[in-house]
């Protein structure tokens, strides 16, 4: 143990020796670290909130298509699909968007059965008279986004246009809860029938359908007979919507991750350098390490403690600075690159990942291709004859 | 070990090493906590999913098109498929599912 530690103590004073070489060295390596990190950390956060809310969703949706593009579907589709066993349940759903000239904003409309009671479990935050008010006619919950945009308070009316351009307004009775941000802050939630009359869906026609299947593995089977039962539509299953998210986020970091490439070559770069051969300094080092009685094993296990004090600590400090950076900083620059920008844009912080499988795959492109290229040419100098190593024949 | 066993280089070397593995630790102890005190919010987050029917995060709505980019809907350009291509610099891109071997059409899979 001693003599490890004996041949450490010799690293470092190595190492002070050419401080400044190798502080820039530890510095650039962090750096890219961090870099490579910070991608990854906020890319899983945000895949991991999309991901989250997929259990959430129907097990299929159904979307009518007319020559290609979609068109809003039969109500009737409901009681059709309902037939096939296995279903639990149909929701007719109506949901568009709504440009709000006042703000240049888009909005998303969302008509809800008021019969159905699940809005109330939202934890909205309501005036206490309006606390058990069913979301009828003429109401409208908001998100957060949409109450900043507008200057409105509770109890208050939204004024919105129908396609005929004729003026509708709608009491305020509930706003999302902020946790809820990342989901509805652009969203009114108006009961069916406003939803309608604003979006300009006609009576008998619904946006799509939602398909709930009591078996979850039966989801396929269903998924096929409905499209054998109605022809000319588009069914997406659930795990489908999943795998976008996964798809669309990690197309996002590897986009970004592309422009950092050059960051990339230029550390593979200084490993090539470093693995093609030693400077004479540490070849003339190396062999009156020899002359004076090292063995072979000695060099190594030094040149090993010296390219693990540079690579080890920059990873390490890399990560843990690109940790704080993304989820205690809130990742400022990065962020906007990877989810873009709004005039609606709620504000929100991600709840932290760690994946550790990356996290290794890191470590193996950085600091281990580094080691194995110290200790390569060391070895190589470390087995020529001394004499021949400090005369630099 | 003694005082100056405790100054030498190696002991300060290892110490610092010690000090940010802690640290990195630290890091993935919070994420693990972040992660158990969020899940309380789980249920919130399934009933409004639940309500809205959908699951898409609303940072990107400068344009309807790139709004939900798992569903369309009567007024998306690109109607071929969830997650169809974006145009709009506002989400800076969005890929089109079928891009290396994803497929999004239906399709039998084997139980």
């Amino acid at each position: 143990m001693n003599r490890y530690l004996n041949l450490l103590d010799f690293t470092i004073h190595s190492f002070l020796r050419r401080k400044w070489k190798n502080l820039f060295l530890m510095l650039l390596f962090g750096y890219l670290v961090f870099l490579f990190s910070s991608v990854l950390f906020l890319t899983g956060a945000i895949k991991q909130e999309a991901q989250r809310g997929v259990m959430g969703l129907p097990d299929v949706t159904v979307q009518k298509l007319t020559a290609g593009r979609q068109v809003p579907a039969p109500a009737t589709y409901a009681e059709r699909i309902s037939e096939i066993f296995g279903i639990e349940r149909v929701d007719t759903r109506i949901w568009g968007y709504y440009f709000d000239i006042s703000t240049q904003a888009n909005y998303t409309i969302i008509g809800y059965d008021p019969q159905k009671d699940a809005w109330k479990d939202l934890g909205l935050i309501t005036s206490p008279a309006e606390k058990e008010t069913p979301l009828e006619n003429g109401k409208a919950i908001l998100g957060e986004g949409i109450m900043r945009a507008r200057h409105l308070r509770l109890g208050q009316k939204i004024g919105l246009y129908t396609p005929s351009f004729s003026g509708r307004s709608f009491k305020v009775i509930g706003t999302f809860k902020g946790s809820t941000n990342l989901l509805t802050y652009d969203v009114i939630l108006l009961s069916e029938e406003d939803a309608r009359e604003v979006l300009g869906v006609e009576q008998g026609l619904v946006t799509d359908l939602g398909v709930y299947v009591y078996n979850k593995n039966e989801v396929t089977t269903v998924a096929k007979k409905i499209t054998e039962l109605l022809p000319g539509i588009r069914v997406v299953i659930k795990s489908q919507l999943g795998r976008t998210y996964d798809t669309v986020y990690s197309w996002k970091s590897g986009f970004i991750l592309i422009t950092l490439v050059g960051c990339l070559l230029a550390f593979a770069m200084m490993v090539w350098e470093k693995a093609s051969g030693l400077s004479a300094e540490e070849k003339r080092e190396i062999g009156i390490l020899k002359a004076t009685g090292w063995d072979t094993s000695d060099i190594l296990i030094m040149k090993f403690w010296e390219s693990l004090g540079i690579s080890l600590p920059s990873f390490l400090l890399g990560i843990t600075a690109s940790y704080v950076y993304v989820f205690f900083l809130g990742a400022p620059l990065l962020k906007s690159m990877i989810t873009g920008w709004s005039i609606l844009y709620p504000p929100f912080e991600f709840t932290p990942v760690m994946n550790l499988d990356e996290l290794m795959v890191l470590l193996f492109l950085t600091v281990i291709p580094y080691i194995i290229s110290t200790i390569i040419p060391s070895w190589k100098a470390a087995i020529i004859d001394p004499d021949t190593v400090i005369r630099g024949i | 070990m003694n005082r100056e066993d405790l100054l030498r280089p190696s002991a300060c070397f290892l110490s610092m090493l010690a000090l940010l593995l802690v640290a990195l630790c630290l890091c993935y102890v919070h994420a693990i906590y972040a992660l158990s005190q969020d899940s309380k919010r789980e249920t919130l987050r399934m009933g409004t999913v639940s309500v809205l029917g959908s699951a898409d995060l609303a940072i990107n709505n400068a344009a309807r098109y790139i709004r939900h980019v798992s569903l369309t809907d009567v007024s998306t350009p690109f109607q071929d498929c969830p997650g169809g291509l974006d145009y709009f610099p506002g989400a800076i891109s969005v890929n089109p599912p079928d891009f290396m071997g994803y497929v999004t059409r239906f399709e039998e899979v084997e139980p």
